[in-house]
C-alpha cells in the first residue's frame, strides 16, 4: 500500500461568522402569522451561525410584547428552565427592580432586557437599560459564547411595560413559538453537520482511500442524514398544526439530534473538528446551548409523558 | 476474551489499602496549595491540567513511575498499587497531562527499548519530575493511519535530520523533549519507522498553539525544519519504531481512564440541589434511574481497572481486545455523565467553569472536552477496528483474507 500524504485539502462549506444579537434585531421581526415560513427562516439562522439569537432578541419580544427600539433581549427564569416563570424571584415594588437573573442571553450585546419580575398581582415584564443606575453585569462563558450575563438589579429604575394579565395571556403562544423556532434552529444545525461531513467524507483519505469510504464514516454519515430528515419533518408537522404538543415533540426530538449528530460530525473531522477555530466545534456548542435554552428536555419530557396518560 | 482467573482477588491487602490512604492525604494538602488555585479554569479538565510544579511535587514525593524496578531507580510498585494511586490522582482531580508521556510513555519506553546510556542520563529526572515530554506522532495527514507518517529523519553523519510538521499534540510548550516518530525508510510502510526523543531546544524546532474547543491552548503544532540530532536520541533499533509505537499507545490507552474522576463527578451530580429546590438530585425521582444506571457503568469501570492491574503484576498478557475496552467505554460514560448532567441541570448546565455554576460548571466544561477523549490516543473507530480485527479475529475491511 502505498503511504498517503494529504496535507489539510479539505474545504467544506464557508464558514458562517457568529452573527451578532444587532444583526439580529435588524433583521426585524419574522412572520408570526405563518408558522411555516417562519421556521424555514429560524432554520436558515441556525445554519448561518445565529443559532440561539432568535428567540431572545427578535420573537419574545414581540410576542410577548413591550420590544423598544435597539437590540434587546429577554431575562425569563432564574432556575433550570427559562419558561419557568413560577420560580421567579426578582422583585418589581411599583418603581425599581431588585434581585438576580444569573444567567441573560446575549446580556453583552444588547442595550436593554425585558425581565418578568414578581409583583403582587403575578409576573411583570420590565423593561430595564443595562447602563442603568443599580444594574450590574458580570460576563459569563458558556457553551454558546453568545455574550451572556449574570445580571443583578439593586433598585434598578424600571418601567412595567407588560402587564400581569397580558403576561399571562400572551406566554402560552409565545413559549410555542419560541419552542418551535428553537426546534427549526436545531434542524438547521443538523443540516450544517452534514453538509461538513459529507465533504470530510470526499476529501480526507487515510488508508490510501477516502475516509467517506469505510463503512464506520458511511453509518455514521447516515445517522446524521435520517436525525436530519426527521427532523425536518417533526419540525414541519408542528408549524402546520401548530399545538404545543406537537411542537414540545419536535422541539425534544430536535434537541437530542442535533447534540447526537454533532458529537458524530466532531468525530468524523477528527482532531481538527476539535479545535476551536473548526465551524463543526462552532455546530457542537450550538446545539447543546440549543437544547437547554428556551424549554429544556425536562419541561418537554413531562409534556409528553403526560399526554401519554391522556391519550 | 479470557476468563477471569478464579484466583482474581478484589480486596486489597492492608498494605495497598494504607498505600491508598496514605496518597489521598497527599493529594488533599497538594490540592489546597495555592499554586493550583484556578486549576479548573485553566485546563481543559483539571484531569489533563498541565502543570510543571504539580509534576515536581508528584516525583518528590515519589509517586512517579513507581512500577519502574528498584535497580532502575524507582520504587518497584505493584501495578495494583499505581493503579490505586492513578485513580486517586483522578478521584481528586490533580492534574496528570504535564508529565503523562514522560511517564506512561517514554519511561516504560526507555525501560525497554533504551540503552543504559540513555536511562541513565534521563530516567532519575523522569521520575523525578524534571522533564516532561510531548509526543510527535499525528501529523495533518496522519490519524488513525499511524504508519502513514510523513515526518522524515535522514541518517547523516552521526546522527539524523528531522523534517516534517507533527500537530494536535499536547505540552510541548512545557516539554524538554519530544518523542518523535519517523520515517527512516520510505520502501516500506511499518518497518520504514523509527523512534526519537528530541531535545526540544534543538534548533529548528518550532512550537505554535492550536487552541481547542474548551477554549484552551493544550495543543500544539510542531514544525521540525531540518533539525539536526545525536545518533543517541534513536530509542531502540532503526527501522523498529512501530512496535515501540504500537506498546506506547497501548500504555497511553490503558493509562488514560479515569474510574475515579467520573465516581467523583457522579457524587457531585448526585448532591447537588437545584435553586429553589430543598433535596439533591439523589432524591428527585427523575434523577435517580438516570444517576444509578450511570453510577453502575461507572462501578463496572473500576472494577475493570482494578482486574487489568492485578492481572499485570502476575504476568497475564492483557490482550489486545482488553486493553481498548476500558478506554473505549469510560470515554463514552463520561460523554453519558455530560449529557445527563445537562439534562438534570436544564439551561444553567451550558455555564462554563464559573464558582457561582452548578458543579462549578463542570459539566458544561466535561461536555467540551469530552470530543478530546474520543479523539486522543486512538479515535473510538480506530480502537474498535483493532479490537475486532486484531482482538477477535475478524478480517479487516476491503482485503480478502
Amino acid at each position: 500500500m502505498t503511504v498517503t500524504d494529504t496535507e489539510l485539502s479539505v474545504a467544506p462549506p464557508p464558514a458562517p461568522a457568529l452573527t451578532p444579537a444587532s444583526a439580529i434585531a435588524r433583521a426585524g421581526a419574522p412572520r408570526f402569522d405563518d408558522l411555516r415560513a417562519l421556521c424555514a427562516s429560524a432554520r436558515s439562522f441556525g445554519a448561518d451561525g445565529a443559532a440561539n439569537r432568535l428567540v431572545p432578541h427578535v420573537v419574545l419580544p414581540a410576542l410577548l410584547g413591550g420590544a423598544p427600539p435597539g437590540v434587546v433581549t429577554t431575562a425569563l427564569g432564574e432556575a433550570g428552565e427559562d419558561f419557568d416563570l413560577d420560580a421567579v424571584t426578582c422583585a418589581f415594588d411599583g418603581r425599581t427592580l431588585t434581585g438576580r437573573k444569573p444567567l441573560v442571553s446575549g446580556a453583552l450585546e444588547s442595550e436593554s432586557a425585558l425581565v418578568a419580575a414578581r409583583t403582587d398581582d403575578g409576573v411583570v415584564l420590565v423593561l430595564v437599560r443595562f447602563d442603568a443606575a443599580g444594574v450590574q453585569r458580570r460576563p459569563l462563558r458558556t457553551l454558546g459564547r453568545l455574550g451572556d450575563a449574570d445580571v443583578r438589579f439593586d433598585h434598578a429604575a424600571v418601567d412595567v411595560v407588560v402587564d400581569a394579565a397580558t403576561v399571562a395571556a400572551r406566554t402560552e403562544r409565545a413559549f410555542a413559538v419560541a419552542t418551535l423556532v428553537q426546534a427549526a434552529e436545531g434542524a438547521g444545525i443538523l443540516h450544517q453537520l452534514l453538509e461538513y461531513s459529507l465533504a470530510q467524507g470526499h476529501e480526507r483519505y487515510a488508508f490510501g482511500r477516502p475516509v467517506g469510504s469505510f463503512m464506520a464514516f458511511q453509518h455514521m454519515c447516515a445517522e446524521i442524514a435520517m436525525e436530519r430528515e426527521l427532523a425536518d419533518t417533526a419540525v414541519d408537522r408542528a408549524a402546520v398544526a401548530g399545538t404545543a404538543l406537537a411542537t414540545a415533540q419536535a422541539r425534544l426530538f430536535v434537541g437530542g439530534a442535533a447534540v447526537r449528530a454533532a458529537r458524530t460530525g466532531v468525530q468524523l473531522q477528527g482532531g481538527k473538528g476539535f479545535l476551536d477555530d473548526s465551524p463543526v466545534a462552532r455546530l457542537y456548542r450550538q446545539a447543546k446551548e440549543s437544547q437547554l435554552r428556551w424549554g429544556a428536555p425536562r419541561l418537554h419530557q413531562r409534556r409528553l409523558a403526560a399526554d401519554l396518560l391522556e391519550g | 476474551m479470557e476468563q477471569i482467573r478464579a484466583s482474581m482477588e478484589w480486596e486489597l491487602t492492608a498494605e495497598e489499602a494504607s498505600f491508598r490512604d496514605e496518597v489521598s492525604a497527599w493529594l488533599e494538602a497538594e490540592l489546597r496549595q495555592p499554586y493550583l488555585a484556578g486549576l479548573a479554569e485553566r485546563s481543559a479538565t483539571e484531569f489533563f491540567g498541565i502543570e510543571p510544579e504539580f509534576s515536581r511535587r508528584l516525583g518528590q514525593a515519589g509517586y512517579l513511575g513507581i512500577t519502574t524496578p528498584r535497580d532502575h531507580g524507582g520504587a518497584g510498585r505493584s501495578h495494583v498499587e499505581q493503579a490505586l494511586l492513578q485513580n486517586e490522582i483522578a478521584y481528586h482531580r490533580a492534574p496528570i497531562l504535564g508529565h503523562f508521556v514522560a511517564e506512561r510513555e517514554v519511561l516504560p519506553a526507555l525501560l525497554r527499548f533504551g540503552t543504559d546510556e540513555q536511562r541513565a542520563r534521563i530516567v532519575p529526572d523522569l521520575l523525578a519530575g524534571e522533564i516532561l515530554c510531548a509526543q510527535g506522532f499525528t501529523e495533518p495527514g496522519t490519524g488513525s493511519d499511524l504508519a502513514a507518517v510523513a515526518t522524515t529523519a535522514t541518517p547523516v553523519d552521526g546522527g539524523f535530520v528531522i523534517s516534517g510538521t507533527k500537530w494536535l499534540n499536547s505540552v510541548a510548550q512545557v516539554a524538554r523533549y519530544l518523542w518523535v516518530i519517523a520515517r527512516t525508510d520510505a520502501t516500506s510502510r511499518h518497518r520504514g519507522l523509527s523512534m526519537f526523543l528530541i531535545p526540544i531546544d534543538a534548533p529548528g524546532i518550532r512550537v505554535e498553539p492550536l487552541p481547542e474547543m474548551t477554549g484552551i491552548h493544550r495543543l500544539n503544532r510542531i514544525v521540525f525544519e531540518d533539525v539536526e540530532i545525536d545518533g543517541e536520541c534513536l530509542v531502540g533499533d532503526l527501522n523498529a519504531g512501530w512496535t515501540i509505537a504500537m506498546d506506547t499507545v497501548a500504555r497511553e490507552r490503558a493509562g488514560s481512564a479515569r474510574p475515579g474522576w467520573m465516581r467523583r463527578m457522579l457524587r457531585e451530580l448526585a448532591a447537588y440541589v437545584p435553586p429553589g429546590g430543598d433535596a439533591p438530585l439523589a432524591q428527585d425521582p427523575e434523577a435517580v434511574p438516570v444517576l444509578a444506571e450511570l453510577s453502575a457503568k461507572v462501578a463496572a469501570c473500576e472494577a475493570l481497572w482494578h482486574r487489568y492491574s492485578w492481572e499485570s503484576d502476575r504476568g497475564v498478557h492483557v490482550p489486545e481486545l482488553a486493553g481498548t475496552t476500558l478506554k473505549v467505554y469510560a470515554d463514552d460514560v463520561e460523554a453519558d455523565i455530560a449529557d445527563a448532567g445537562a439534562e438534570l441541570l436544564g439551561r444553567l448546565g451550558v455555564l462554563d467553569i464559573d464558582d457561582a455554576a452548578p458543579l462549578g460548571g463542570r459539566i458544561a466544561r466535561l461536555h467540551l472536552a469530552a470530543p478530546g477523549f474520543h479523539l486522543g490516543g486512538g479515535t473510538s473507530e480506530i480502537l474498535k477496528t483493532v479490537m475486532a480485527t486484531r482482538g477477535l479475529g475478524l478480517a479487516r475491511e476491503g482485503r480478502n483474507g
